[in-house]
């Protein structure tokens, strides 16, 4: 019964190839060895086993003609076993040189711990989104004075901005103090903040526990106070039952309403909140000291809101020339405010240095490799010999060399971890912004993977490159 | 005989002594090698590898399935072993290379018996 011969993809050729490839070098070093027991040097031992043995190139043509048209469920077993045998023998040559493998990893390990450390904290600051709800359409607003880019901004315009303008569908302000708490006897000054009834709303961060402030029109709010979530666990060591108690607030009562879920303002100054309250005296013009928060309404855009803006700022200015003739307004996204001044510069520059850094890792590791190499080239010559194919060479080569990428990946990701851990000890509070989280998340997962990837290609490129080029029979014969 | 029949009896009586070698234990290819040595040379003067093709062909009909395990000298090879599809084909060619030697014995003893006799 003749076979069909169908046309095989080149690949799966290759892959049947090595399980042939493995019988027929099994069979022929077997014999070899029975060969050299019956005393016959080496040299004659292998060319009388070839001898015997017949053509390998023959019985692997036959061989893959038989086995290529059994359909595919033969080439998957035959890809996976292939595979497998891949990984086993990369190991295997790793441990044959612990020395090779140690340093490679090492130099590794660092290399992508380095880039995965930089690229959590880029990550962080640069590329996620603001942890709170469609940040996109939040936004600073500021007075502009005429010969500054900006100022706090004062009550009364504050609170004319927030009746006139329809560009944003909200509006709070924020004003940074410092109060005394007295607990339990003694007394402390602590960072607050007194802010609109609905700063929290707007920004979309939760209320964990108790609840959020409400809406201005009462009065009886005015003696509320909601605390972050670390403030809780720091200073009332997590008291589950402190929602409803009152504490003492610059002498006066205040019931404790809320505690914040964990997020950004664990990180900020103010470690507690309460009302806004606006007293005459300080309702004028003059007295800028908020920090004012906006969201854009649905379906308007930042030309319209600046905008409309510019004409109510505009018309304040008429209406008090001495205090704010030729002030304008400044609308800043709210990621401009988190990230100042050239940090942006400085981060992308430090990731840069630590792509150069792993860049001579990789060109370190694949400089052993070629010395390695050229100590195997008879066993790659030999190999070839008995028809290994060049791609399958070069893969067992890959696999190796991606074996090392990913061990030094994990130990990269630990490294980083560590490293990421005592971060915030030893750089200067404030560097980084409060929203920033800086640590191992997936995402920082899914780079450390993709360069771990990349750097066992890398490495493995030159003596890949070699093993392709090399000419098996002149390598035989420079015994 | 033409020369293809002539491979077609060859290879048929390979398939049936590499059957019958796996019949005892499951071995890989160098080992069957050995055993159908010991028996007949004359089959494999083609090569030793010319075994391998037709362990292929046996293992896609189903009368041998293989799986790698660690040898005698601790090196993971491919041992093949009998399945019962094998078994079975292996009876029904057994008993035909029987019928077709008595025949021949037959025939050559009457001609023998024929040169005897004056």
């Amino acid at each position: 019964m003749k076979e069909k011969s169908h046309s095989i993809d080149p690949v799966l050729a290759a892959e049947i190839d090595g399980e042939i490839d493995e019988e027929i070098r099994f069979h022929i070093q077997m014999r070899m060895e029975a060969n050299i027991k019956k005393g016959m040097s080496r040299e004659e031992a292998r060319r009388e086993a070839l001898k015997r043995f017949g053509d390998p190139g023959k019985i692997r043509r036959e061989g893959r003609e038989i086995l290529a048209s059994d359909g595919r469920s033969a080439m998957r077993r035959s890809w996976f076993a292939a595979l497998g045998h891949d990984l086993e023998y990369g190991l295997r040559q790793l441990r044959r040189h612990p020395g090779f493998a140690l340093v490679a990893l090492l130099t590794l390990a660092l290399g992508i711990g380095a880039n995965t450390a930089i690229f959590s904290v880029v990550d962080s600051v640069l590329l996620k989104p603001l942890p709170y709800q469609d940040p996109e359409r939040l936004f600073m607003v500021w007075e502009k004075p005429p010969d500054y880019p900006r100022n706090s901004v004062s009550p009364l315009t504050f609170l004319d901005w927030r009746e006139q303008s329809e560009s944003f569908e909200a509006m709070a302000a924020y004003d940074g103090v410092t109060v005394v708490l007295t607990r339990s006897g003694q007394p402390e000054l602590v960072s607050a903040a007194a802010v609109s009834p609905n700063f929290f709303r707007l920004l979309g961060q939760p209320v964990a526990q108790g609840r959020d402030f409400l809406p201005e029109s009462d009065q009886s709010e005015n003696s509320t106070a909601i605390l972050t979530h670390s403030f809780w666990q720091s200073r009332f060591g997590g008291d589950t039952g402190l929602v409803g108690q009152t504490i003492t607030l610059n002498g006066g009562e205040a019931t404790v309403v809320g505690i914040l879920a964990p997020g950004p303002f664990d990180r900020r100054s103010a470690r507690l909140f309460f009302p806004q309250v606006f007293d005459p005296g300080q309702s004028v013009r003059s007295s800028h000291y908020l920090t004012v928060y906006a969201r854009l309404a649905e379906g308007r855009s930042l030309t319209q809101a600046q905008s409309e803006m510019d004409a109510i700022a505009a018309a304040i200015a008429d209406e008090s020339p001495a205090t704010n003739k030729d002030w304008g307004v400044r609308i800043d996204p709210l990621r401009e405010r988190i990230v100042q001044g050239n940090l942006p510069q400085r981060l992308w520059l430090l990731f840069a240095a630590v792509l150069l850094v792993l860049s001579i890792a990789c060109v370190n590791v694949a400089n052993l490799n070629l010395v390695r190499a050229s100590e195997r080239e008879r066993e790659v010559a030999l190999r070839s010999a008995l028809g290994a194919g060049r791609l399958r060479l070069l893969r067992q080569f890959l696999v190796e060399n991606l074996l090392l990428g990913f061990a030094g990946g994990v130990l990269g990701v630990a490294v980083a971890y560590l490293v990421l851990r005592s971060f915030s000890a030893w750089i200067p509070t404030g560097t980084l912004p409060p929203e920033a989280v800086v640590g191992v998340d997936w995402r920082v997962l899914v780079f450390a993977l993709a360069v771990s990837t990349l750097t066992g290609l890398i490495s493995a490129g030159a003596p890949a490159w070699r093993a392709w080029k090399q000419d098996p029979n002149q390598a035989l014969k420079e015994a | 005989m033409k020369k293809s029949e002539k491979g077609d009896l060859l290879r048929g009586t390979l398939e049936m002594l590499i059957l019958q070698t796996l019949r005892r234990e499951a071995m890989h290819g160098y080992a069957i090698t050995e055993a159908i040595e010991r028996i007949s040379d004359e089959v494999l003067k083609v090569g030793e590898g010319s075994m391998y093709p037709a362990l292929y062909r046996m293992e896609k009909r189903g009368w041998i399935k293989s799986y790698k395990a660690r040898s005698e000298n601790n090196r993971i090879a491919k041992f093949y072993q009998l399945t019962a599809k094998g078994h079975r084909h292996l009876r029904g060619a057994s008993q035909r290379w029987k019928d077709f030697s008595r025949a021949v014995d037959a025939v050559m003893r009457e001609d023998a018996a024929e040169e005897k006799a004056p």
